[in-house]
């Protein structure tokens, strides 16, 4: 049950939800509710109001939009994947045009939390959360994804790579580019072609059923095999998802080979920290990442890790 | 306070309501709407025992505010079950496949597969596993689950097995039990209603933060004045008419530690009860809980059993007179046999090892709950309780409340597993019922996850120290062991039993051992109490055993499966006298292990793991060969140890005037199928069809005597007095219809419902009278025989002849990865053998959960302290809970060995697989990592532990048996 009882307020528009939120101070957004609510039930928050994001049509939705922005079918060079910051891991999961056009995002929704869980859980949720043992913030560092935000003063587009910072109004435990007062109202993702490959492979929490590790893996190779560029981003970690730069850069140039696998594994172990927990310890977890960054870009070398 | 108008259709029925903001959706549907079907099993939004249908798609209704669903469509079990159309095929298909034991976890396993049918044709099994990741099972193992979805998937129509020959013993008869929890009609405590006032009161308890505390002062003014609260007490309000919780298992001179309902001066374990608030609905009683203000001097805690057996340790109870001397060990209990000095002196191998039999945390699906309705006008109370003995429960709440027993009555209703943590009088069931008769009101009181996770019993935490003694052929002469168990803060019923009646007199396992030699203390801690849990020390018994001869056969380089043969008590000895007190009534342990070696193919795994082995892949196979006992007990010998329960049980069987037929029984169902399997008895007993009999328990108004559930004793015990009882029955029936014949008793013969005489030539006596016909003659008695009363109505207070032994061989394949320390189990076997099995399919289900349990402890499970005695795995976010994906496909078979003292030679078989499969996983694991060194792992393996138990084995540190 929660504890304290608050203002729950159901805007029909993003421009309804900024004015909600700036007249409620300590007003929290409310999305799928999955990592709010558990948080509340046990204590750990309280906030005086909700506003209810869940009858805002423009923040559902997954487009395909042309390099001009516009929507198009059949995706094709330049073409971007919008998704709506309301969409639920569950909608990712079967969304035929994520299979086609970013068959990363699928493949991870498949291993978030549970099936019920998904039906509800949100990506914007889940990325202004940026839980250091979530698996859309390495996802989305993979995918080279962009986070747009709009506030009163206007709307802002922040590249995954900085949107998981050290300081910011993040909700959760790690830390995001979100102002106060800013609302995450999608993302969007370039349309992967015929040469990325990618891949996300997690290692799950025995008890809390969150990754303990989770590496996302999204590389473009040429025809002669060399990788023209990867990014390779872990989750688990001590404050927020991060890309493994130094692995990557071992990666970049080169032909995937188990030399080059093993010289990236062992280049991302010195790069990433972990907190630990009783089911694995932070040495534990520096100890495994190799094998699984290893085992992740090994799945790339095989033809069918770009279904 | 905010207030919502809520408009929802609830399975096509429009429902509106005003609520908080606040409300949760799963309490809208339980309160407001009468929809109970949807549970609440955990509050970190895991286990799935509240998952409905919103809008289409399976959600957790605990995590979802009512006023999210304002306007939308929900959907729960009720909804599959039209009236007069066939049964939905995912309903008949659990129903077919025993897929549900206690039925709590149920409505939500439905609604969340239908979406997986919804969305994918003909899923694999590893599909299906990964997508139950969010509904927790406790009780069925989730094989039948798994299968009974896929099945439904298949649109096959499961029938119900054929007789394979006359009578109801022995045949996979559906479970009558299903019916309600697959139409959403079950009944668990939280869902029952008062009897006349529309809601009951709700009690709210607060709880000491701390391992140990002395209480300075509490100050309730706060909690007392906020609206809507009754009534706060402490510890100093009931301290004159509320007596201590009493144990029911006391050693020979032990001292027992005094344990109040409500603290009030010390507290002893984290979560201990301090203080209780009774408002009118359980949101105010947790607010005002909170405004409960206690100041705690924190003391000194200590949570492991070794560690509080130390001189200069924290003393948990200074009070007790034999603190002075003994610290925290209440009782030590020697068990010596033959000369183990001698044998010591003259073994030719002597192997040691310290194992650690970790604290568990039992985890039935359902919280544990109370409601105690005082109906003012007669002064009688009504307790419901998710309690595994009402009846004890009865006694003591009467001898605890000084309330007169006639006065009260205590109904298990449907109970949501139970595992041994039910069984036991609780602090809580005596709160609730003294608020009641206080206030004259009905209270109630259910318990949130988290906070079962201190309040409910614990289960096993031993340290051991162990010492095997044998020749250089592997044949053991000798055995020391010096157990330390952990009890608790306070002794709960049946605590200090556990540890040795069920565990010491066990050690020696299948095994001949003549010479032993152990001494098992008994240690108070600052834990929450320890008692009770599947197998409630025969795991602990089996995993020292068996862990301790694998270990001798790999010193010796002998087979594990030989050096058991070498060992084991032959069939000609039985009924064998252990060295240790108990008679084993039978047992056939060689024929067991060569069935399961035959099912395994032991020889080929043994080639394969060699093969393997040379491509550096570490494959590891692993024996359990395991005996326990079931079936308390015989009264003479409980009294003997120091039990104070009569151990017989009590059955009555009454025909009614139409000839349907009622049994009641002492014992008390949380899953195991009772009342089916006790209808085949009878029904096979009585010449009649299982649909034609009543079965009821639980409910001490109606079946006034029992002894509830444990120790897999209901189809042993209560089965052989259902036996017994219907035979007197079927007696009397027959004076009746000898009477009826003109017969001479002797010359009556009944079969299938009809008696038969045989007819003189031209006499006209009826040469025949059916079961229906002697029912009315009973009652309507035109004609009485001489000496017999009328009616038809027995009962039987049945004193078993002895304990039964059922026994097994269990088989573990495993692989692990030596760069994670990840283990997979490659294949499971289970040959258990308890004699004949009265329902196949009920069996299979009891041995399928057991082993899901035992895997649990083996691999996952574990509750672990911090520094300040304060549990760091306080809910399943830290307490691995085994899901689906973790259990693999289970392989079960059996042998069949009677029992000389039961009906039909039947032995207990609910706990077998929590004690079989835990040694079996682990003899597998050591067996994969001999060839690096390793020679000793503790349970759970989680990997970071097997890792390093490698890089120490193969950086030359080996791991050593002996002190920590």
């Amino acid at each position: 049950m929660i504890g304290t009882d608050f203002d729950y307020l159901r805007p029909a528009s993003v421009g309804e939800a900024l004015e909600a939120a700036s007249r409620h101070e300590d007003a929290r957004f409310l999305a799928g509710g999955h990592a709010l609510l558990p948080e509340w039930k046990l204590g750990r928050t309280c906030p005086p109001t909700l506003i209810d994001l869940s009858r805002i049509a423009e923040l559902r939705g997954i487009e395909v939009l042309g390099s001009g922005g516009q929507a198009r079918a059949g995706g094709g060079a330049g073409a971007v994947l919008r998704i709506g910051a309301m969409t639920t891991s569950a909608e990712i999961e079967h969304s035929p045009d994520i299979a086609r056009h970013a068959p990363l995002l699928a493949e991870a929704a498949a291993v978030i939390s549970d099936p019920l869980i998904r039906n509800r859980a949100t990506l914007g949720g889940s990325l202004a959360g940026a839980s250091p043992r979530g698996d859309w913030p390495p996802v989305v560092l993979a995918a080279d994804a962009t986070v747009h935000m709009r506030s009163r003063d206007g709307e802002r587009a922040v590249p995954a790579r900085d949107f998981f910072t050290r300081d910011g109004a993040g909700t959760g435990h790690g830390s995001t580019a979100l102002r106060p007062g800013e609302l995450l109202t999608s993302v969007t993702v370039p349309a992967a072609d015929g040469r990325a490959r990618s891949t996300y492979l997690k290692r799950m929490h025995p008890a809390s059923g969150h990754a303990m590790i989770g590496v996302a893996v999204a590389a473009v190779f040429d025809a002669g095999g060399t990788c023209r560029d990867c990014r390779i981003a872990v989750t688990g970690t001590a404050t927020a998802a991060a890309r493994a730069l130094h692995a990557e850069a071992e990666l970049t140039g080169a032909v995937l080979s188990p030399a080059s696998i093993e010289a990236a594994a062992q280049a991302a172990r010195g790069e990433i920290a972990f907190t630990g927990d009783e089911f694995g310890s932070a040495a534990y977890l520096a100890q495994v990442l190799p094998v699984y960054v290893s085992r992740a870009l090994s799945h790339l070398a095989t033809p069918s890790s770009n279904a | 306070m905010s207030a919502h108008h809520v408009t929802v259709t609830v399975n096509g029925e429009q429902r509106t309501a005003e609520v908080e903001a606040r409300k949760l959706l799963v309490h809208l549907l339980r309160e407001d709407f009468s929809v109970t079907s949807a549970h609440v099993g955990c509050d970190t939004t895991q286990c799935g025992a509240c998952t409905v249908r919103l809008d289409g798609h399976a959600v957790k209704s605990c995590t979802v505010l009512a006023v999210q669903a304002d306007g939308a469509a929900i959907d729960t079990i009720e909804s599959l079950s039209g009236s007069g159309d066939a049964e939905h095929p995912l309903l008949s298909a659990f129903r077919g496949h025993h897929a549900l034991q206690c039925g709590f976890c149920t409505p939500g396993m439905v609604m969340s597969s239908l979406e997986l049918l919804q969305r994918e044709r003909n899923p694999s099994e590893e599909r299906v596993r990964a997508w139950l990741k969010g509904n927790f099972c406790r009780c069925t193992g989730y094989q039948n689950i798994v299968d009974a979805i896929r099945a439904a998937d298949g649109a096959s129509t499961a029938h119900e097995a054929e007789a394979a020959g006359p009578g109801f013993f022995g045949r996979a008869v559906w479970r009558r039990e299903d019916d309600r929890h697959l139409r959403g009609r079950a009944r668990f405590t939280d869902d029952v209603r008062p009897a006349v006032a529309a809601d009951a009161s709700h009690v709210a308890l607060l709880r000491s933060p701390h391992a140990h505390a002395r209480i300075r002062s509490v100050s309730v003014d706060r909690a007392v004045k906020m609206p809507g609260v009754v009534a706060v007490v402490t510890g100093a309000d009931l301290a004159d008419s509320v007596s201590p919780l009493p144990t029911n298992w006391v050693l020979p001179g032990m001292e027992v530690p005094v344990h109040r309902a409500l603290a009030d001066e010390v507290t002893r374990f984290q979560g201990e009860a301090v203080a209780a608030v009774v408002a009118g609905d359980a949101y105010t009683a947790a607010d005002a809980a909170r405004a409960i203000e206690v100041d705690y001097e924190p003391l000194p805690a200590v949570t492991d059993p070794w560690r509080a057996a130390q001189p200069g340790a924290a003393l948990v109870h200074p009070e007790l007179g034999s603190a002075a001397q003994d610290g925290n060990v209440v009782f030590r209990v020697p068990i010596y046999a033959g000369d183990y000095a001698a044998a010591r002196e003259q073994a030719e191998v002597v192997t040691r090892q310290r194992l650690r039999n970790q604290n568990l945390i039992p985890c039935a699906l359902e919280p544990r709950s109370v409601l105690a309705d005082y109906d003012d006008r007669t002064g009688k109370v009504t307790v419901h309780s998710s309690t595994q003995s009402p009846h004890i429960i009865k006694r003591m709440l009467a001898e605890v409340l000084s309330f007169p027993e006639d006065r009260l009555r205590v109904v298990a209703p449907d109970v949501g597993g139970g595992f041994g943590s039910k069984l036991h009088l609780y602090p809580e069931e005596v709160l609730v019922t003294a608020l009641a008769i206080r206030l004259r009101r009905a209270v109630k009181w259910t318990a949130t996850r988290s906070e079962d996770f201190t309040a409910t019993n614990h289960g096993r935490d031993h340290v051991q120290d162990v010492e095997l003694c044998a020749t250089g052929d592997g044949v053991i002469t000798g055995l020391k062991a010096t157990l330390y168990a952990n009890l608790g803060a306070y002794l709960s019923g049946m605590a200090a039993g556990i540890p040795t009646a069920n565990c010491s007199l066990m050690l020696t396992g299948c095994y001949r051992i003549p010479n032993i030699h152990i001494d098992t203390l008994g240690v108070v801690t600052n834990t929450s109490r320890v008692d009770t849990y599947r197998g409630a020390g025969r795991p602990e018994a089996t995993y020292l055993i068996e862990r301790m001869v694998d270990q001798l056969a790999r010193e010796l380089s002998v087979d594990p499966a030989e050096i058991r043969r070498r060992n084991f008590i032959p069939p000609e000895a039985f009924p064998y006298q252990s060295p240790a007190l108990f008679v084993f009534d039978s047992g056939n342990y060689e024929h067991t292990l060569d069935t399961a070696l035959g099912i395994v193919g032991y020889e080929a795994l043994r080639r394969e793991q060699a093969e393997l082995r040379g491509q550096g892949h570490y494959r590891g196979i692993g024996l359990a060969t395991y005996t326990e006992f079931t079936g308390l007990g015989p009264g003479r010998d409980n009294a003997a140890v120091g039990f104070a329960y009569g151990g017989w049980e009590y059955a009555r069987v009454l025909v009614l005037p139409t000839g349907r037929v009622s049994v009641h029984v002492g014992t008390a169902d949380h899953g195991q199928g009772h009342a089916t399997s006790y209808a085949q008895i009878a029904a096979d007993v009585l010449g009649l069809r299982p649909d034609d009999i009543d079965v009821a328990e639980g409910d001490t108004a109606t079946v006034e005597f029992g002894q509830g559930t444990f120790n897999s004793r209901s189809m042993p015990v209560g089965g052989s007095a259902v036996y017994e009882c219907s035979q007197k029955v079927l007696a009397k029936a027959k004076q009746f219809a000898a009477h009826a014949l003109a017969a001479a008793v002797q010359d009556v013969r009944y079969e299938a419902g009809v008696f038969t005489a045989p007819k003189g030539a031209d006499d006209g006596r009826p040469g025949n009278v059916a079961w229906d016909d002697v029912a009315r003659l009973a009652h309507f008695v035109p004609d009485i025989p001489p000496g017999l009363e009328p009616g038809m109505d027995e009962r039987v207070f049945y004193d078993p002849k002895g304990l039964t032994f059922p026994f097994g061989t269990y088989v573990a394949v495993v692989d692990v990865d030596v760069t994670t320390g990840d283990i997979t189990i490659d294949r499971f076997l289970a040959v258990d053998d308890c004699g004949p099995l009265i329902n196949p399919l009920i069996a299979q289900g009891q041995i399928h959960g057991g082993i899901a349990q035992g895997l649990g402890q083996a691999l996952l499970e574990g509750a672990s302290y911090d520094d300040h005695g304060l549990l760091i795995s306080r809910d399943w976010t830290t307490y691995a809970f085994p899901r689906a994906q973790y259990i693999p496909r289970l392989e079960t078979a059996h042998t069949v060995t009677p029992s000389p003292f039961t009906c039909f030679g039947i032995k207990g078989i609910g706990e077998a697989g929590a004690i079989g499969s835990p040694p079996a996983i682990v003899n597998a694991v050591l067996d994969a990592l001999a060839p690096l060194g390793v020679t000793h792992l503790d349970m759970p393996l989680h990997a970071e532990r097997v890792l390093a138990a490698i890089r120490r084995a193969t950086g030359g540190h080996g791991t050593a048996g002996g002190a920590p």
